[in-house]
């Protein structure tokens, strides 16, 4: 049993100082999860999906990482959200407050990233920069798994496209 | 390794870079929610526990109540005696338990 299965086993028994570090360990891809998503309102649902967690903390039951249970939370939040609040285009907006602006290579690919529906988004975030495979990210986004490839290889196409006009500019 | 392959860890690298969050004023925020949350939680607890404390006291009330006006004199029949003395008697005794007696963690 690995460190990260221990602390949540004790968070799932009321440990607040054990999901305290729980948070300290996967706040990061959590939030530069839903950043990708809905970049103006991240923080918000970020935070909404520790306490959700922290509510539904019986409800993890060691099937699998602490992580992906936490990105399936933050996926359904997202969505919820998005269905609240519907944005034409959620992702073109600027990044919220105290976020590091982002590297100069990765601009084109930040505006590729944007122009993909939300599903294919969050498909390419999970697969390609959290290194989930296609599996795993197919159970966080409760997809079938043909359908999460056919989103990945679409994502693929579009942000090979943007890296070679980066290149040739 | 596939070209694909290779494409993706380039992708990877490219979309991580694109920079990072603080960590400690958004924990700190967190860590403020989840205590309000849990105090709002016991609070909530607190006020189910009272309900049903003064929920039972009061339907224990009510049955005496309807017991004891049954058990009326004969020549009365079995019409409900709703104001002899020993239902007042029941009824002030039930009114006692439930303000003074409910558990100490519903106040």
């Amino acid at each position: 049993m690995d460190a990260d299965t221990e602390t949540a086993r004790r968070a799932a028994g009321g440990d607040m100082a054990a999901f305290t570090a729980l948070v300290r360990l996967h706040q990061a891809p959590v939030r530069r999860f839903l950043r990708r998503l809905s970049p103006q309102d991240c923080e918000d649902i970020a935070q909404d999906v520790f306490i959700k967690a922290w509510r539904l903390r019986t409800g993890w039951r060691e099937q699998g990482p602490y992580g992906a249970w936490l990105m399936r939370i933050a996926w359904t939040s997202f969505l919820s959200h998005h269905r609240r609040h519907r944005q034409p285009d959620t992702a073109a907006h600027p990044a919220p407050e105290g976020a590091w602006p982002p590297a100069e290579g990765s601009i084109d690919l930040a505006r590729a990233m944007a122009g993909l529906d939300p599903k294919a988004r969050a498909a390419a975030e999970l697969c390609f920069a959290q290194g989930y495979s296609h599996g795993e990210a197919a159970d966080i986004l409760a997809l079938p798994l043909g359908t999460l490839k056919s989103l990945v290889a679409r994502a693929r196409v579009q942000l090979a496209a943007a890296l070679e006009k980066t290149h040739d500019a | 390794m596939t070209p694909d392959d290779e494409l993706d860890h380039r992708l990877g690298a490219l979309l991580r870079s694109d920079g990072g969050l603080e960590e400690q004023p958004f924990v700190s925020q967190l860590t403020q929610r989840l205590i309000a949350e849990e105090r709002l939680a016991r609070a909530r607890r607190a006020a189910w526990l009272r309900f049903a404390t003064e929920a039972s006291a009061s339907a224990a009330i009510l049955c005496a109540f309807v017991l004891l006006g049954r058990l009326g004199p004969l020549s009365a029949g079995s019409a409900f005696q709703a104001l002899s003395p020993a239902t007042a008697a029941i009824l002030l005794l039930g009114l006692w338990f439930a303000v003074e007696l409910r558990p100490a963690a519903g106040r």
